[in-house]
C-alpha cells in the first residue's frame, strides 16, 4: 500500500472533530477570541513601538531639561545654547518650546514652531508654518476633522484657526500633536519669552551620547536631567511592553479557565473509555491516540490563531478601527494609522504560541495521557451495546 | 497439524486469570490454561456460556492481561511487553467480539476503515479494501449507513470485515456465527477458513451448533471450569 | 520587574514544563520504590501504565523547557537591551537582573543536560518490549526535578529582579570577567592566545577524526575510543569557549579586544552566537549521550544494540557540531588574514 506524505490522521482528527462540531465551533471560538484580544495589544505594542523608536532614532541624540524641586522649569535659551555648545563633543543644539495643554477632546501634546526648521520631523508635510493665532493640528485631536477653530486651555484659554489637519500616515507622533506660533504656545504653556522647554542635542557619534552626558550635566550652572537617545527608546518601549505583558497577566485568568474546560472536555471525552478502548483493540497504539488528540488540537488552534491573527491585525491597523487603541491606551479620538512589519508579526505570533496555544496543546494532552494507556479490555468494560 | 508454522502460532503457557470482585471475594475465570494454537490451522475453543472463553480470547489478543502465565505470539512474550509494544504487536490482530463494538456516529465504511488509520496508508487503496470487503460479506450497500441503524447479524459481519482489514495473522473470533442466518452463517465461516489458509492463527469461541458442526476446525478444545482440554 | 510579554511567555512554559514533571516524578518515585517486571499483579500493570504516561509528560516537559529557555536567550540577548538602560547586549541585561540571570542561565543548561540524557536512556528504554532502563530511567526523572525546580526559580527571581530604571554597564561587565578569569583558570589562560587557538583547533580536528571513527566503526565502538572522544569532547567545550571569547570575536566583532559572548547573538553580528553556541552545546550534549549510550550497553545488554547506534549517532553528531564550530568560529579570522595578510 501507498504511504501519503500527510498523515491520514489529520483527516481523521478532522472527522473527529466534526462528530462534536458545536463543541469544536465554541472552543475555536474562545480560543479565536483570547488570541484576538492578546493580539491585539500585543501587535498594538510592537506597531506604536516600532514607529516611536523610528521616530525617536530621527531626533536628537540628547536631550537636557532644567529640573527643580518642583519639576521641570523652562530654560533660558541663550544662555543654555552657549554652555551646550561650549562642551566638546556637541555638533549642534537648538531649543524646543512643547508640552501638554488640554484640548476641546483631551490632553495634546503642544509644539510652538518659530521657523521650520529641520528638528521639526514633519516640517515637509505642513503646507506653511502657522502665524499667530492659526494652528495646524493632528489627526486625532478632535473626532469632527470638519471644524475649523480649535480652543486650548493651558495657562490661559484661547481659540485657534485651523489651517491644517496633518494626515494620518505621516506618523504615530503627530496624532495628537498641535502646532502654534512660538509666542502662543509661550501663552498656553506658561514659559515667558526667551525661554524654551528643552535643549536637543546632536553628537557627532552614536557612541559618544553615553560618555558625554557628566560633561553636560556639569556645564549647566542649574540641575538638569539628560536623556540620551537609547534611554528615551527603552523607556518608551519598556512602558508599550509593559502594557503588552500587562495585558497578558490580566488574560491568564481567561486562559486558564480555558484551559480548564479544554481538559475537562477532554477528559469527559476520554471518560467515554470505550472509543478509546475500542480504537486500541483495532490496532490503535497509545501514541497514535496522543496523536490523533493532538492533531485536533492543532487543527483547533490553527483556526483559532488564523482567526484571532486577523481579528487583531484590523482591530489594530484597519484604517479608522479605533477598537486596539480606545480599550488598550484609552484614545479618544481618530485612531492613529499604525503599519504592519513582519518581524514584528513574527513575534507577536511566537509569543501568543507561548502564551495560548502551547498551555491550549498541554491542556489537551494533558487528559489525554491519562486515557490512552490502559489496557483495552479495562476501557471496553461494561460499554457492550 | 502443520508443524513447519508452528513457531508463527499462538502459545499460552499457565494463563491464569482472576478477576478481582467486589470487597475480598476474587473469582478465578481461568486456571493455569496451556494450549498451543498453530499458525494456518483453525482452532475451535467450545464450552458453556461463562465458561472463560470470551475472557481467554482477550489475553490471546492481547486486550487483557493474564493474572499469571504468559501468552507467546511467533515465540515472543508478548503479554509480559510493555504498553506500547503489545499495542504494536495488536495490530497484528484481528479480534472479532461477542458483542459488536463500534463508534457509532461514524458510517459502516468508516468503522471498518479504522483499524488501518493510523497505520499512514493511502486512503483510497484503504477505501478500496474496506469496500472489497464489504462486498465479500454483502455488505457493499450499507457502506454509507450509520451503524447504529444496522441489525445485528449485519453489526457481526461488518465486525468481521473490520478485524480482517489489516490482513491479521492472528485472528480470534467470538461467537463469529451469532445473530446470523444460514447464508451469513456459511460466508463467516468461508472467510474464517480462507484466513486458516492463508497461514493466519485462526481462533474461534463459539457454542452455536452450527459452528461446531460445519467441521472446519483442525483443534477442538472445550473449556470447563477454567480448564482448557484438548478434545481427540 | 519589566512585564514583558517575551518573559511572560518564558514563565508561562516554566511552569508548564515544571508542573508536568513533577507529576512524573510521583509516578517516578513509585517506579524506583516498588518497580517489578516480572509481576503481573494490578499494582505493577497499572505503574507500567503510568510509567508510559511519565516518559510522555516528560518528554513534553522537556520540550517546553527548551523552547522556553530559546525564547529566553533571545529576550535576554535581543529585545531586553533595548529595554535596559546602558545595556548593548545581554550582558548588561544579566546585570539589570542583578546576578540572578547567570544562575538561570546555568540551571537551565544543566536542566537542558539531563532532559537531553534522560530522553536518550527512555528512548533506549523504548527499544525494548521489556523496558528495562524503566528504574534508571525513573532515578533520573527524580534527579530532574530539583534542577528544574532551581531554573525555574531562578529565572522568575531574575526576571523579577530585572531593573530597566538603573542604568548598566555593559563593557565594565566584560572587562571585569576577562580579568578575573586569569587567577581562575590559571596556566590555561595565561598561554599566549596563539597556542590556546592552536590547542583548539588541534583539539578539534581531533574531536572530529574520533567522532567520524566512531561513526563509522563497523563493530560496536571500542571502549578506549569512545571514552575518550566522550572526554575530549566535554574538555574541548570550555577551551572553544575561551578561544572564541578571548581571540576569535575580534575578527566577529572586527574590534581588539572585545571578549562579550553576548553581542555575538545580535542581528548586528549576523545572530551567530545561536549556531556558535548551539554547537556548543551540542558537543556537550551528545558527548555526555556518547559515555551514557556506552554505559547502557555495557550494564544492559538486552538494549545493548540499539545504545551502540545511539553511541555511533553521537558520533557523527560531535564531529558535524565541531566542524561547524570551528568553521563558524574560526571562519572571519582565516577571511581577515586571507584579505589583509596579517592577524589582529
Amino acid at each position: 500500500m501507498k504511504h501519503p506524505i500527510i498523515s491520514p490522521l489529520w483527516i481523521w482528527a478532522a472527522r473527529d472533530l466534526m462528530r462534536h462540531p458545536y463543541e469544536a465551533l465554541l472552543l475555536v471560538l474562545s480560543l479565536t477570541s483570547l488570541i484576538a484580544i492578546m493580539g491585539a495589544a500585543l501587535l498594538l505594542v510592537e506597531a506604536v513601538s516600532h514607529e516611536a523608536t523610528d521616530l525617536l532614532k530621527a531626533g536628537p541624540s540628547l536631550v537636557v531639561r532644567r529640573i527643580s524641586g518642583g519639576g521641570w522649569v523652562p530654560l533660558p535659551k541663550r544662555e543654555s545654547l552657549q554652555l551646550a555648545k561650549s562642551v566638546p563633543g556637541v555638533v549642534h543644539a537648538r531649543t524646543r518650546l512643547w508640552g501638554t495643554v488640554l484640548g476641546p477632546e483631551g490632553p495634546v501634546t503642544l509644539f510652538g514652531v518659530d521657523q521650520l526648521e529641520g528638528d521639526l520631523l514633519l516640517a515637509h508635510q505642513l503646507s506653511r508654518r502657522p502665524a499667530a493665532g492659526e494652528a495646524v493640528i493632528g489627526h486625532g485631536v478632535l473626532s469632527q476633522l470638519n471644524q475649523t477653530v480649535i480652543t486650548l486651555t493651558g495657562q490661559e484659554t484661547l481659540n485657534f484657526k485651523i489651517i491644517q489637519i496633518l494626515e494620518p500616515h505621516t506618523s504615530v507622533a503627530t496624532h495628537d500633536i498641535v502646532l502654534l506660533d512660538a509666542t502662543d504656545a509661550g501663552k498656553l504653556l506658561g514659559v515667558p519669552d526667551g525661554f524654551a522647554s528643552d535643549l536637543a542635542i546632536e553628537v557627532f557619534h552614536e557612541e559618544e551620547e553615553q560618555a558625554i552626558v557628566p560633561d553636560l550635566a556639569a556645564a549647566f550652572p542649574w540641575p538638569v536631567r539628560i536623556t540620551t537617545r537609547r534611554e528615551a527608546i527603552g523607556s518608551y518601549s519598556a512602558g508599550w511592553a509593559r502594557l503588552g505583558g500587562m495585558t497578558g497577566f490580566i488574560l491568564l485568568p481567561a486562559l486558564t479557565a480555558l484551559a480548564l474546560i479544554v481538559a475537562g472536555t477532554i477528559r469527559d471525552r476520554l471518560g467515554r473509555r470505550y472509543e478509546v478502548g475500542l480504537l486500541k483493540a483495532l490496532g490503535w497504539t497509545s501514541t497514535d491516540l496522543i496523536r490523533l488528540q493532538m492533531y485536533r488540537a492543532i487543527l483547533l488552534a490553527m483556526a483559532a490563531a488564523a482567526c484571532g491573527m486577523l481579528s487583531a491585525c484590523l482591530l489594530v491597523f484597519w484604517p479608522g478601527s479605533p477598537w486596539a487603541g480606545f480599550f488598550l491606551s484609552g484614545w479618544q479620538t481618530h485612531p492613529a494609522a499604525l503599519h504592519i512589519n513582519a518581524s514584528g508579526a513574527f513575534w507577536v505570533l511566537v509569543q501568543i504560541s507561548a502564551i495560548i496555544i502551547l498551555p491550549f496543546l498541554t491542556a489537551t494532552l494533558w487528559p489525554a495521557l491519562k486515557g490512552v494507556a490502559a489496557d483495552p479490555q479495562d476501557l471496553l468494560q461494561g460499554h457492550e451495546r | 497439524m502443520k508443524d513447519n508454522v508452528i513457531d508463527r502460532g499462538l502459545e499460552c503457557r499457565g494463563v491464569t486469570l482472576i478477576h478481582e470482585g467486589a470487597g475480598s471475594h476474587a473469582q478465578t475465570v481461568l486456571q493455569n490454561v496451556s494450549a498451543r494454537f498453530h499458525a494456518g490451522c483453525i482452532a475451535l475453543i467450545t464450552g458453556v456460556t461463562g465458561a472463560g472463553k470470551s475472557s481467554l480470547l482477550h489475553i490471546l489478543a492481547g486486550l487483557l492481561r493474564p493474572s499469571s502465565g504468559t501468552v507467546y505470539a511467533a515465540g515472543q512474550p508478548v503479554s509480559r511487553w510493555i504498553s506500547a509494544y503489545r499495542d504494536l504487536w495488536r495490530r497484528k490482530v484481528g479480534m472479532l467480539f461477542q458483542n459488536p463494538h463500534f463508534l457509532y456516529d461514524l458510517t459502516a465504511l468508516e468503522n471498518i476503515m479504522l483499524p488501518l488509520a493510523p497505520r499512514g496508508f493511502d486512503g483510497a487503496t484503504v477505501r478500496k479494501r474496506a469496500l472489497t470487503l464489504l462486498d465479500q460479506l454483502e455488505l457493499s450497500q450499507l457502506a454509507g449507513r450509520n451503524v447504529a441503524t444496522l441489525s445485528g447479524g449485519q453489526k457481526q459481519r461488518l465486525s468481521m470485515a473490520r478485524a480482517l482489514m489489516g490482513e491479521p495473522l492472528f485472528l480470534l473470533a467470538d461467537e463469529p456465527t451469532a445473530h446470523q442466518d444460514e447464508r451469513g452463517c456459511r460466508v463467516m465461516l468461508q472467510l474464517l477458513q480462507a484466513a486458516g489458509e492463508n497461514e493466519a492463527t485462526v481462533v474461534i469461541a463459539a457454542h452455536d451448533a452450527r459452528c461446531i458442526q460445519a467441521n472446519i476446525a483442525d483443534d477442538r478444545w472445550l473449556l470447563a471450569n477454567g480448564q482448557l482440554k484438548r478434545i481427540e | 520587574m519589566i512585564w514583558h510579554p517575551l518573559l511572560l511567555a518564558v514563565l508561562i512554559l516554566d511552569s508548564l514544563s515544571f508542573f508536568m514533571v513533577s507529576a512524573a516524578a510521583v509516578t517516578a518515585l513509585r517506579i524506583v520504590i516498588s518497580w517489578s517486571p516480572q509481576s503481573a499483579e494490578q499494582h505493577q500493570i497499572r505503574l507500567e501504565v503510568k510509567a508510559e504516561v511519565a516518559s510522555v509528560q516528560v518528554r513534553g516537559a522537556g520540550l517546553l523547557f527548551v523552547a522556553s529557555s530559546v525564547l529566553f536567550i533571545v529576550a535576554v540577548s535581543n529585545v531586553l537591551p533595548a529595554l535596559v538602560p546602558g545595556a548593548m547586549c545581554g550582558t548588561g541585561v544579566l546585570q539589570a537582573c542583578r546576578g540572578l540571570g547567570q544562575r538561570a542561565l546555568a540551571f537551565r543548561l544543566l536542566t537542558i543536560v539531563i532532559v537531553y540524557v534522560w530522553c536518550s536512556v527512555d528512548r533506549l528504554n523504548r527499544a525494548h518490549p521489556d523496558a528495562p532502563l524503566t528504574t534508571v530511567s525513573g532515578r533520573g526523572c527524580l534527579l530532574l526535578v530539583p534542577v528544574l525546580f532551581l531554573a525555574y526559580l531562578d529565572s522568575v527571581r531574575a526576571v523579577m529582579a530585572l531593573d530597566t530604571h538603573q542604568p548598566v554597564d555593559c563593557c565594565a561587565v566584560v572587562y571585569d570577567q576577562v580579568r578575573s578569569l586569569a587567577p581562575a583558570t590559571g596556566n590555561l589562560l595565561s598561554l599566549p592566545d596563539a597556542w590556546m587557538v592552536a590547542v583548539f583547533l588541534a583539539a578539534g580536528i581531533l574531536l572530529i577524526v574520533l567522532g567520524l571513527r566512531v561513526w563509522r566503526a563497523k563493530s560496536p565502538p571500542s571502549s578506549p575510543l569512545s571514552f575518550a572522544l566522550t572526554g575530549l569532547s566535554l574538555l574541548w567545550v570550555p577551551l572553544a569557549y575561551l578561544a572564541l571569547i578571548r581571540v576569535l570575536a575580534a575578527y566577529h566583532y572586527q574590534v581588539l579586544y572585545h571578549h562579550c559572548p553576548w553581542c555575538l547573538f545580535l542581528a548586528d553580528h549576523h545572530l551567530v552566537g545561536y549556531p556558535l553556541f548551539g554547537a556548543l552545546a551540542v558537543t556537550c550534549l551528545e558527548g555526555c549521550v556518547l559515555w551514557v549510550g556506552l554505559k547502557v550497553a555495557r550494564d544492559f545488554p538486552q538494549v545493548a544494540i540499539p545504545a551502540y547506534n545511539r553511541s555511533q549517532l553521537a558520533g557523527l553528531s560531535i564531529a558535524s557540531a565541531t566542524l561547524l564550530f570551528v568553521v563558524l568560529a574560526a571562519g572571519p579570522a582565516m577571511l581577515w588574514r586571507l584579505r589583509f595578510g596579517v592577524w589582529m
